[in-house]
């Protein structure tokens, strides 16, 4: 997505102002539990001894990482906009600070209180970890703000639309506004319908057939619309059977320009470029000897016709013609 | 695979139509739905989107015949034509007795076609089962539009095994009936021979 010029000053405020809310959002989730913290009175001592070697280490530990990661996934929602689900992260990241003080509490037979205001043996690695995560959060959203603000978000991923990035941001496009939004191009035909299906294998002429077929010159325009002054529209193009017939059990028939002209027009450039013909422009030119297969049938097909099959009447059968259970194959 | 309760004295035969999108499985569904006997058949499931594209399956339930002591009922499955439903194509296939291929006979379609046929042949290979070994026809379907791609033509691209093809037109029940007909006298055939039901 692009912005016009006369509208830049309106979508940068716009968008400064999103990154702001945003920023402070993600400072109040950072910063719930440093002030929860504070309101316990919690101090950085650690106290080595009680925790040291023991299972509430481990399991404070343990919890400590589950919390990061809570908060890590928060930092991530909000990079996508998902405030919600971020706040709700927030919230199951307190309940497990909560949870492991109830727990230290609990083993240690202290008060909650005294439980919130310690801190185990790991606490340098917790901090470090939280530090980290800090960092995460806050260089999440600020990497999407930047994109937003030098209007490259849309043209790397034109999935991360602004609606998706900020869930506050309008819906719909304000025709009233001095914004334009300008999609991308129309991708043509070219890049998308006009390549081969996977495992397509270009392939090599037959040997010993001869004589072409005519296709309209408008489907090899249709891929390569650039050869439209060396190509006369109102001419149908011959291509050579011998590139044909090795195909003709697709529906589709694939060459490359090469094969197409390949001692008449030879643009450089063209060369590689893949020409689609579908099977209606070329199945009645084809003899129909080419298109004869003697398979024979599957075995179940020659199996013994089963007397009650005379029966089978699915055109609205009545229970009462059917066939009567003693009658037995 | 067909499964026979000894009970009930009943055999159940799973039937699948399968096809690239909107090529009319449902419809052949519906049609059979509305034109057989409410007695020969339950209520129609249809799990489709608010496009009435299926979604997941459609599926009826039908009696058709009896064969001995036994009652042969048959479940028709439909499959999602879209592409991106590979899984639940591939679920729904899973023990199929007999499969519908329905081939939209319109020239534009024909890729969608074979796309179609070979993710069908790719399917069953997953379930180490080769089309040729189960019981299917075609079904050329919506012959009464323009620019069809000739009979011939289809079989050539769509019938590798040389199977039986019906034309049908499917929203005017013409051909629907005669397919599900065919198919049941093949599976019926190949569900005796195999278990040899008569002497149940």
């Amino acid at each position: 997505m692009t912005v016009t010029d006369d509208s830049k000053t309106a979508k940068s405020s716009t968008t400064v102002a999103q990154g702001i809310i945003l920023v402070i959002l993600s400072l109040c989730a950072i910063l719930l539990p440093v002030v929860i913290r504070k309101i316990f009175n919690l101090t950085d001592s650690t106290d080595g001894a009680e925790f040291s070697g023991s299972v509430s280490a481990l399991l404070s530990m343990a919890l400590y990482v589950i919390e990061a990661f809570l908060y890590l996934i928060c930092g991530w929602s909000m990079s996508q906009g998902k405030f919600k689900i971020a706040s709700i992260y927030v919230i199951y990241g307190m309940l497990s600070r909560i949870f492991l003080s109830i727990i230290t509490a609990l083993i240690l037979n202290q008060t909650i209180i005294d439980s919130l205001t310690k801190s185990s043996s790991y606490y340098w690695l917790y901090r470090i970890i939280e530090i980290s995560i800090t960092v995460i959060i806050l260089l999440l959203p600020v990497t999407a703000i930047v994109r937003i603000i030098y209007h490259t978000e849309n043209v790397k991923d034109n999935k991360n639309k602004v609606e998706q990035q900020f869930s506050f941001a309008t819906k719909k496009i304000n025709t009233d506004a001095n914004i334009r939004v300008f999609r991308p191009e129309e991708v043509s035909d070219t890049s998308t319908h006009l390549t081969p299906p996977e495992g397509f294998s270009q392939v090599m002429p037959a040997v010993g057939i001869t004589g072409t077929i005519s296709v309209p010159s408008t489907l090899i325009l249709e891929a390569v619309p650039e050869a439209k002054d060396i190509i006369a529209t109102d001419n149908d193009l011959p291509i050579e059977l011998q590139y044909v017939i090795p195909q003709i059990s697709n529906a589709t028939l694939w060459f490359t320009w090469q094969q197409l002209f390949r001692s008449e027009v030879v643009a450089a450039k063209f060369q590689d470029r893949w020409v689609k013909i579908p099977a209606k422009y070329y199945v009645f030119q084809i003899p129909r000897e080419y298109y004869v297969s003697s398979i024979e049938s599957p075995v179940w097909m020659t199996r013994e016709a089963v007397p009650q099959e005379n029966d089978l009447n699915i055109r609205g059968v009545k229970k009462s013609e059917m066939i009567k259970p003693e009658n037995e194959i | 695979m067909a499964s026979i309760n000894y009970a009930s004295k009943e055999i159940y035969c799973k039937l699948v139509y399968y096809g690239p999108g909107l090529c009319g499985k449902t419809t052949n569904l519906q049609t059979l739905f509305s034109s057989l006997d409410s007695s020969e058949h339950g209520d129609m499931v249809s799990l489709a989107t608010p496009g009435e594209r299926t979604l997941y399956f459609d599926f009826l339930p039908i009696n058709v015949m009896t064969i001995g002591s036994f009652t042969v009922r048959f479940a028709l499955y439909t499959v999602p034509g879209q592409t991106q439903y590979n899984a639940t194509r591939k679920l729904v296939l899973r023990g199929a007795d007999g499969i519908v291929f329905v081939a939209d006979s319109q020239w534009d379609i024909m890729q969608e076609n074979q796309d179609s046929y070979n993710n069908l042949n790719l399917n069953l290979s997953e379930y180490r089962l080769n089309l040729r070994d189960v019981p299917h026809v075609l079904q050329l379907n919506k012959r009464d539009l323009p620019d069809i791609a000739p009979v011939w033509y289809m079989n050539y691209l769509l019938n590798a095994n040389n199977v039986p093809a019906i034309e049908s037109v499917a929203v005017a029940n013409q051909g629907v009936m005669e397919t599900l007909q065919t198919l049941c006298k093949f599976v019926i055939r190949d569900l005796v021979h195999r278990y040899n039901v008569g002497a149940l």
